[in-house]
């Protein structure tokens, strides 16, 4: 018998979720600071996203789904991709926010995206930040409303609340401080073929650093585009770059189902447009952040 | 690839298709084909040329437009970068023959 989740939504509006699934038992490892409760007996028509038991594993169904369902091997792959759908439901409601990849973390006078390929640091950059006083926001994913919210006209950041993750090992140029962070709060999630550790998420629940829940909303202060430097670990330069550039990266990285295409890149402009956009270049993100620190005040 | 392709559209005269938004910013242009819902995005050279396909224009009054515009590029270079950039725009069908 399906159970009944009911995950909070913007404006009030929660997402529900039918699931065959334990949910609860992944609330540490998937859901961070993104509150659900159990509702009791699921009925499947008031659902917005429905997990459903079949042979050899579960079935997701989402209208964000190629052909509206995906099926998984357990449980916890579950768990883990209905965080994306439980994202594509907020976008799916909501036609002026983009949902960005990203990494964030939020100084005094506002949020710092970090946007880029993948492997450029997004979240290590975060995540370092919020171990130098920052508000940390996210280190895969947010919301962006590019015209602001009700309180704002100013681009403007929701946080997801989601558990954050490190790939392991820690790069070398982390710097030994944030491989022991790492070490001492999370759980490993992943080993490879031989058993070595590859991927770790931060358990939120031991309140090691100030990390946004669901549904915190603050003004984007400036985007930052990290180039990693593997081969100068002496690399660090932080200045200012095109916004052409910024903007290019925000599309890219960026996913706008209610906008058209010209909506999407309009969002885009706007938001490059509205704040700095910062070329960093770093060989160590440990110093990368002491600068980014000093940059926007975060103490 | 590119090169055969630049042979078919060197004696052609070349617009860029008037249904495609622009959104210009920075140093770069966003295309979009409302089509397709597709999305492309040019350098400031991939933008200039963009610019000249306003009006009707061989590959060649191109070039010739292009070493104008950037006398310290040498030629070949300008030749190589736009056959590469109209054989792009020609497979994307963002290009009309007029």
């Amino acid at each position: 018998m399906s159970t009944m989740y009911r995950f909070a939504g913007l404006d009030d509006r929660p997402i529900r979720v039918a699931s065959d699934a334990p949910l609860i038992d992944f609330t540490a490892r998937f859901f961070g600071l993104w509150p659900f409760d159990e509702e009791g007996t699921a009925i499947a028509d008031l659902a917005d996203i429905t997990i459903e038991a079949v042979d050899g594993g579960f079935r997701l169904r989402h209208g964000a789904l190629e052909g509206g369902a995906q099926e998984v091997p357990d449980a916890a792959e579950a768990a883990n991709q209905l965080v994306g759908l439980l994202a594509a439901e907020q976008l799916a409601r909501r036609s002026d926010l983009i949902g960005l990849h990203a990494g964030a973390a939020a100084g005094p006078g506002g949020l710092i995206l970090f946007v880029g390929d993948s492997l450029c640091g997004k979240s290590t950059l975060a995540l370092q930040l919020a171990r130098r006083g920052a508000r940390f926001f996210g280190d895969d994913r947010l919301l962006v409303a590019p015209a602001g919210t009700d309180n704002s006209d100013v681009p403007t950041g929701i946080g997801l609340g989601l558990t954050p993750r490190m790939r392991l090992p820690i790069h070398e140029g982390a710097g030994g401080a944030l491989a022991a962070f790492v070490a001492a709060n999370s759980v490993v999630e992943h080993m490879d073929w031989q058993g070595n550790p590859i991927i770790a998420y931060i358990d939120l629940e031991l309140d090691t650093f100030d990390a946004a829940p669901f549904g915190t909303t603050l003004p984007v202060a400036a985007l930052v585009l990290p180039h990693r430097r593997d081969d100068d670990p002496d690399a660090l330069e932080l200045e200012l770059g095109s916004k052409g550039d910024a903007a290019l990266a925000v599309v890219r990285q960026s996913t706008a189902p209610g906008m058209d295409a010209r909506g999407h890149v309009a969002a885009a402009a706007l938001i490059a447009g509205s704040v700095p956009c910062l070329r960093l270049v770093y060989g160590s993100s440990a110093a990368a952040a002491d600068l980014l620190a000093e940059r926007f005040g975060i103490s | 690839m590119p090169h055969a392709v630049a042979d078919k559209t060197r004696m052609n005269r070349l617009r860029r298709r008037p249904d495609i938004a622009i959104t210009a910013l920075d140093g770069g242009t966003f295309l979009i084909d409302g089509r397709t819902q597709a999305i492309f995005h040019l350098d400031a050279l991939g933008g200039g040329v963009w610019t000249a396909l306003a009006e009707p224009a061989t590959r060649d009054e191109l070039a010739a437009v292009l070493a104008e515009a950037f006398p310290d590029t040498p030629r070949d270079t300008i030749a190589h970068d736009l056959d590469a950039l109209l054989a792009e725009l020609d497979a994307r069908d963002l290009l009309e023959r007029v």
